[in-house]
């Protein structure tokens, strides 16, 4: 059969579309596999038609019956079907999805595709595509009315598609002018704090060391387009006051640093609050909170904290 | 002095007469052209002109909306700029002397003009419920290449991975981004959608008129232009539904054309694979549809052995295909996904009891357009709507039964068009009014093929009566069918999801904002990625999505809001389901304790709190956890605070000590 094939050129046993899919998924190949990743945007038409186009040709054999616009939308929607039965094969495989595994899984999908339609164009004669079902001779049953024979030949002498697609044009250069240009609303303000470095992993009850004062790293973020002056204000229960931190943060700036004081050397139980003021005011809705243990005996501790 | 002018000599032109580097006569002559072009084709020249304007228009109405709240201007920008295109595509395709090319290319340009609401809408990611848990999930599958990935936000998604694994795929072959590769996935479907209706409808009519304005029409559907333009796995279904249903249509009506038929039966299989493996209910009602071709085809070979010109109705093809695809559904079914007959059959029940309810007044129904706040033509049109589509499907249906003979699928489809009307009474329920709306992008596909006809028929007999008649004819059919995309647009999607503008306490659209954002992105830059987070239903969307955090599908059996909202100690099955579940962190919003959420519920329609359900829950209560030695509140913003959950020290022996301030 392959001596029978190689006897005649590709194009008198292959379709050109068929011809067009194989170089399109050799593009296509080629770009994915290669390190240029600027270049892969660009085959996404390929990848969206190609494979589909490819299984359309199998499917319906030289007789195919479907003309330009309409077959190329059922060759996305069966690009998308390739796509789709290509990852559960490969899921199914224990195979993961990767660009070596889609790009090598479309080329094996391909692959046989054109084979089968090499095969299927063998000793036939391609049909000329039709431009209309009517040219086709195709048998309408339930044609309703007289109208049904209109609009499928002859009509208006100019075409508009060219202008219409100028127009999308015109349109989309609009459209990305006027969104850039108008003006977009400013995001809400507002400011954060949180606990920072390997404070913010912190995982239960902190045991304070007897004698040193305690440090934490905390990280202040300004997103309130303006520049502004915040006070950090620590506070451990049952303790000396913690001194209070004034910081100077500018805008969609964050600043880090460390809140320091001492826990008394008690035994017990003592709750940290950090909280962030603006001037006199409070910032936001509460302070952090964290849990600390004073080193040292327990002495008789209070009870006011309770587990729930 | 007199001054003569040579025949060669150039003669300067006042830049205001006429365009630069034209000369008078060259000028006049364009002018002349132009004009001579506008009397003979206004209608393309409208949509040239129209395309952009509109674009515009459409465009100007979402920078308005986002810095103008309270005004309905962006809405009057909004819908002039949908006519400025719709208005002079429908007039164009009323015309029977237009090629069949330009009725494509119009369809073309219909599909991808839809789209564009919803792209202005949320230009730089995903936004509406629905797309970020599938984001998330396309997003999930791209990082660890598994399918079948458990999703919080939609969990019946983990079982249908088709739309995921189509992104991913195409993500790894052009190096686009999730909502990049989903916008141009969304788009092109959008196109090849109305190419359905288009090759559906030319191959029952035979007629690329009626063609035209069926793919005209079901652009207008309710869905078409904003729920069905999301990233989510109905938006790409349909579109399989819909070749599907061309593919069954082509296997019906190829009887004496063997090698058509098993192309197109074989087409139609792949494609039905597809829709089993990417959506449930678009995979159920395409073997609603397929069976009842298969069953009118029996019917009707019973009844009517032979037709007209002598060949018999074979119902032996489209019951093998409807088999096929049902085994392939069942298997799914069956094998992956089981737990998608709770997920279906409990809304569909609950919608059923509550219109059984209604019927026997024992329950009030739904208000309609409750708490709208678009404009009152909107909702005028959406009744309107409803008496238009209802007048011209008597029409279509008139036309049916009148016409001989009459095809198998076009009385199956057609059949299945009434399920629009069947649907209705739903809206009237709370439980069935979102399955009512989501139906209706399926029963249009029918709807396309009982109205269209109806249409050209008006216009066929129009015609009869001159020119000015036919002219007429196509400008009401224009008005009538620009009120249905008005209506359809404001029956199925509230103002929320359509524009943006200020925020709106417990919405699913309005209640993301740059503090929620940033603090998801906090939580997964120190923390990571994957940890249990209980949250609301509004902070939950963002940190399941952009965060890939594991939020809690609150429920009667995961009572979530009883952490939130009970003073006293959570429950020991809610605690162990939150240590079993691992649930390390609990975001607290403020304004819970603020506002009312717009949608009714914080966490769940069966949420309940500690005092008047009209106002919501106590500050003391929300704020509790700042004293509770279990909880270590590691972020605090304006409205946010995140604890990290410490179950040990929840122990029932712990003694804290110190005092309180």
């Amino acid at each position: 059969m392959m001596r029978r094939l190689a006897r005649r050129s590709l194009l008198d046993v292959l379709p050109r579309s068929a011809l067009a899919v194989a170089c399109a998924t050799v593009l296509m190949t080629l770009v994915v596999a290669s390190p240029l990743d600027a270049l892969r945007p660009l085959i996404a038409p390929i990848a969206l038609i190609a494979p589909g186009y490819g299984l359309l040709l199998a499917l319906h054999g030289p007789e195919m019956r479907l003309d330009g616009p309409v077959a190329l939308a059922l060759a996305g929607m069966l690009s998308l079907t390739a796509y789709a039965l290509l990852g559960l094969a490969l899921h199914v495989l224990s195979i993961p999805l990767s660009r070596a595994s889609v790009g090598i899984g479309v080329d094996l999908v391909v692959a046989p595709v054109l084979v089968v339609v090499l095969l299927r164009w063998r000793g036939a004669t391609p049909l000329a595509w039709p431009r209309s079902l009517a040219a086709l001779g195709v048998r309408h049953p339930s044609a309703p009315i007289a109208l049904a024979a209109a609009g499928r030949s002859g009509g208006a002498p100019h075409s508009w598609v060219g202008a219409y697609a100028a127009a999308g044009g015109i349109a989309l250069a609009l459209l990305l002018v006027v969104t850039h240009a108008s003006s977009k609303p400013v995001p809400a303000p507002y400011s954060s704090l949180a606990l920072a470095g390997s404070w913010a992993h912190i995982h239960g009850i902190v045991q304070a060391r007897t004698g040193a004062d305690l440090a934490v790293a905390v990280r202040v973020s300004n997103q309130t387009h303006a520049a502004q002056r915040y006070s950090i204000v620590p506070a451990l229960d049952g303790a000396a006051p913690w001194r209070t931190a004034t910081v100077a943060v500018g805008p969609d700036l964050v600043w880090s640093g460390l809140v320091r004081g001492a826990v008394p050397a008690d035994g017990c139980l003592h709750r940290l609050t950090i909280a962030l003021r603006r001037g006199k005011r409070a910032v936001m809705d509460g302070p952090l909170v964290i849990w600390v243990r004073g080193g040292g005996r327990s002495a008789a501790c209070g009870t006011a904290y309770v587990a729930h | 002095m007199i001054t003569t002018v040579n025949r060669h000599q150039t003669v300067p032109i006042r830049r205001d007469e006429t365009r630069p580097g034209l000369t008078p006569a060259a000028s006049g002559r364009a002018a002349h052209s132009l004009v001579a072009l506008a009397r003979a084709a206004p209608v393309p020249l409208l949509i040239c002109a129209g395309l952009p304007a509109g674009t515009v228009l459409i465009a100007l109405a979402y920078a308005n909306a986002a810095v103008a709240g309270g005004s309905l201007l962006h809405f009057h920008l909004f819908w002039i700029g949908v006519m400025a295109f719709l208005a002079p595509v429908c007039l164009r395709l009323c015309d029977s002397t237009v090629r069949r090319g330009e009725r494509l290319a119009l369809l073309a340009a219909t599909g991808l003009f839809s789209f564009l609401p919803k792209y202005l809408r949320t230009p730089d990611g995903p936004l509406f419920h629905d797309e970020l848990a599938h984001w998330r999930q396309a997003e999930l599958m791209f990082s660890t290449g598994r399918l079948f990935l458990p999703n919080p936000s939609v969990y019946i998604s983990q079982f249908f991975p088709g739309l995921q694994t189509m992104t991913v795929a195409l993500r790894h072959l052009t190096g686009l981004s999730t909502f990049q590769v989903a916008s141009i996935l969304i788009v092109s479907t959008h196109a090849a959608a109305l190419f359905g209706i288009f090759a559906l409808v030319e191959r029952l009519t035979g007629s690329a008129v009626t063609a035209g304005i069926a793919g005209f029409l079901y652009a207008l559907n309710p869905g078409f232009m904003f729920f069905d333009a999301q990233y989510s796995y109905e938006s790409i279904a349909f579109v399989f539904v819909i070749w599907v249903v061309v593919a069954a249509v082509n296997v019906q009506e190829s009887a004496n054309d063997r090698p058509q038929r098993a192309a197109w039966l074989r087409t139609g299989l792949l494609l039905a694979a597809a829709c089993v493996v990417t959506h449930h209910l678009s995979s159920y009602l395409m073997l609603g549809v397929l069976w009842l071709m298969a069953a009118v085809a029996h019917v009707r070979a019973r009844r009517t052995p032979a037709t007209a010109d002598g060949a018999a109705v074979d119902p032996r093809p489209i019951t093998r295909f409807a088999l096929v695809a049902t085994l392939l559904a069942a298997v799914w079914l069956v094998w992956v996904a089981p737990p998608v007959i709770t997920y279906l059959t409990s809304p569909f029940t609950a919608a059923l009891d509550q219109l059984t309810n209604l019927l026997q007044h024992r329950q009030r129904s739904r208000t309609l357009f409750a708490r709208s706040s678009t404009p009152s033509y909107e909702r005028l049109c959406a009744f309107a709507t409803i008496a238009i589509v209802g007048a011209a499907t008597l029409l279509g249906l008139a036309l049916q039964w009148r016409r001989r003979p009459r095809s198998t699928p076009s009385i199956s489809l057609t059949l299945f068009a009434l399920l629009y009307f069947a649907s209705l009474p739903l809206m009237l329920t709370g439980a069935g009014n979102e399955g009512a709306r989501r139906s209706w992008t399926f029963s249009y596909i029918g709807l396309c093929l009982v109205i269209a006809p109806a249409l050209i028929w008006v216009l066929q007999r129009a015609r009869e009566g001159g020119d000015r008649a036919r002219r007429l004819a196509a400008a009401a059919i224009t008005v009538l069918l620009m009120v249905v995309a008005i209506g359809n647009v404001s029956m199925n999607i509230n103002e929320l999801y359509r524009f943006p503008g200020p925020y709106i306490y417990g919405s699913d659209t309005r209640s993301t904002t740059a503090e929620l954002l940033g603090t998801t992105q906090w939580l997964r830059r120190t923390q990571g990625t994957g940890h249990g987070v209980a949250a609301d239903r509004y902070s939950s969307q963002l940190l399941a999505s952009f965060g890939l955090q594991w939020t809690p599908f609150a429920s009667a059996a995961f009572p979530i809001w009883q952490l939130y909202f009970d003073p006293a100690a959570p429950s020991p099955a809610l605690l162990r389901e939150l240590r079993a579940s691992d649930y390390r962190y609990l975001v607290v919003d403020g304004r819970m304790a603020r506002a009312l959420p717009y949608l009714g519920s914080y966490f769940a329609d069966q949420e309940t709190w500690i005092g008047a359900p009209d106002r919501p829950p106590s500050r003391a209560v929300i704020d509790r956890f700042e004293r509770l030695p279990w909880a270590i509140k590691i972020y605090q913003s304006d409205n946010l605070a995140i604890y990290r959950l410490n179950f040990a020290a929840h122990a029932p022996t712990f003694r804290p000590g110190g005092r309180t301030r």
